[in-house]
């Protein structure tokens, strides 16, 4: 599920670089071209979870949510010491 | 006079004392001499004590008199003695070639702080189980492979922000030594709780102490390719969170795979609903914090999560705890070269890792929910919210026998000394 406030925050952010942690539905390996094709650079690929850490512009991230592939889209959040 | 025969500690303590002062000291008596006097037959000193007790003792007796030595005991398995003596007697003492050795007799401080016997892991490495061999992966800052108190015991280490995994911020080698420190630094007063387990160090967070969920996965995943056992993570990002965010289900994910995952509850408390990710995922031990009175501490974040699950699952010591300090790095308060003191529930995590550890020398084929499960029924029920205190503070002994611990002492009524410790868990806020 790709959170509609999400994609309203990268629509404010326009050409501003983001990172987000994108679920896919299959093997993740079988989409890094498609995801480089959307201007979107691969960080990391997981292999315990199928889903890829993604860097680029929040406009090139909004195109995400069309595709049926990609299962949820969030922002790879800043974590911090406790 | 043979200055050798002086220990380094005595010599030490010498340079500190007056002439007239009375010191603490072991007198070993050669083997030559007990041979002479026909107390022991010509056989090695390994195979000590062949001799007749109440004889050794008339002979040291004889021997420390003549020298107005206090003797305050015997021994039966060396030949030797604990005593009294004024620094002025020393050299007479040192002269008599009867004497092979004299040792300062220090304190004993095994288990002085005081978080790791208040959780009864003393009791367990009593029973014979210190963690050994266990892999721990202590996912954080990095760690100070130089310290002495890991010593062979880190099997791996490596980092996901480059750099090559030293810890340049001082958490992680904090965290990673209240799981399984050795105290060697400390002649054993800080030692951690699984103080023989394995550690496999990822360094994830920046000198900052900050970094990306991503990375944090990253290093999970690393720790499941290293076989590791239990995974701590003594970090996280703001609540609430529902568990199904990817870092909270890679977490669960690394539970499956048959390695407990231990997470700090966070330091957003007293508020409700302050636990976020990974804190919030379902399969690990979501750890808050308490103090030595077994309090929870104000800092320590509260459930529920946002889809109204109870947490934290457990609540272990976490405040001003004095651990390992990284070359270079001054986080918490420093207490000297090799240690610092440091409190929240990064703190209280690795405690509850540490037990994870102790469990899994003891039976290793337990399930990260068995574990879970042990840890949280035998805890010790503060008598606080769930969603304060999880199941209690936790207790290794207890975990480890399924026995219930020892119920606390009442509480003090009111008065100066509740004024006084509420004054105490107010001045003890998260580094």
């Amino acid at each position: 599920m790709c959170e509609a406030s999400l994609a309203e925050k990268l629509r404010s952010l326009g050409s501003q670089e983001v990172d987000l942690i994108v679920r896919i539905r299959a093997a993740p390996s079988e989409y890094i071209s498609k995801l480089e094709q959307m201007g979107l650079r691969v960080r990391r690929q997981f292999t315990l979870l199928k889903a890829v850490a993604v860097r680029g512009k929040a406009q090139d991230a909004l195109k995400l949510w069309d595709e049926p592939w990609v299962e949820a889209v969030e922002e790879d959040k800043t974590v911090t010491i406790f | 006079m043979s200055p050798a025969k002086r220990s380094v500690e005595l010599e030490i303590e010498l340079a500190t004392r007056a002439p007239a002062e009375e010191i603490p000291v072991i007198i070993k008596y050669s083997h030559e001499s007990l041979l002479a006097e026909g107390l022991i037959g010509d056989i090695s000193v390994a195979a000590w004590p062949p001799v007749d007790y109440e004889a050794l003792t008339q002979f040291a007796e004889r021997l420390l008199s003549r020298l107005r030595i206090r003797v305050l005991r015997h021994f039966r398995l060396v030949p030797a003695s604990a005593a009294k003596l004024k620094v002025a007697d020393l050299e007479a003492l040192e002269a008599d070639p009867r004497v092979e050795k004299i040792w300062l007799d220090l304190p004993v401080q095994a288990w002085l702080d005081t978080s790791v016997p208040l959780i009864r892991a003393p009791k367990v490495w009593e029973a014979g189980y210190t963690g050994q061999g266990v892999k721990v992966a202590v996912i954080d800052t990095g760690i100070d492979p130089d310290h002495p108190d890991f010593a062979g015991r880190i099997a791996a280490y490596t980092s996901f922000v480059g750099g090559d995994g030293r810890d340049d911020h001082g958490h992680g080698t904090h965290v990673a030594s209240i799981i399984a420190g050795s105290g060697a630094a400390s002649r054993g007063k800080y030692r951690g709780v699984a103080p023989e387990a394995l550690l496999y160090s990822a360094k994830v967070l920046r000198a900052d102490g900050s970094g990306m969920m991503s990375d944090v996965m990253a290093g999970i995943e690393w720790a499941v390719e290293q076989g590791v056992q239990v995974i701590n993570l003594s970090l996280g990002a703001p609540g609430p969170c529902d568990g199904t965010d990817a870092l909270s289900t890679m977490c669960d994910a690394a539970v499956d795979r048959g390695i407990a995952v231990c997470v700090a509850a966070g330091n957003m408390g007293p508020s409700s609903g302050t636990i976020g990710s990974p804190g919030c995922a379902r399969k690990v031990i979501t750890v808050g914090a308490s103090n030595d009175e077994d309090q929870v501490a104000d800092f320590s974040s509260r459930g529920p999560t946002s889809d109204g699950r109870t947490k934290p699952d457990i609540v272990f010591p976490g405040v001003n705890i004095i651990a390992c300090r990284a070359q270079g790095t001054s986080m918490g308060h420093p207490l000297n070269e090799h240690y610092t003191s440091a409190s929240g529930t990064s703190m209280a995590t690795p405690h509850a890792s540490g037990v994870v550890a102790l469990l899994l020398s003891a039976q290793p084929e337990l399930t990260p929910s068995q574990v879970k499960e042990k840890i949280m029924s035998t805890a010790l029920d503060l008598h606080l919210d769930p969603n304060v205190q999880g199941a209690g503070r936790g207790d290794a002994f207890s975990a480890y026998t399924g026995e219930t611990p020892p119920s606390p002492p009442p509480p003090p009524p009111p008065g100066c000394l509740t004024a006084f410790l509420t004054y105490i868990r107010k001045a003890s806020q998260p580094d």
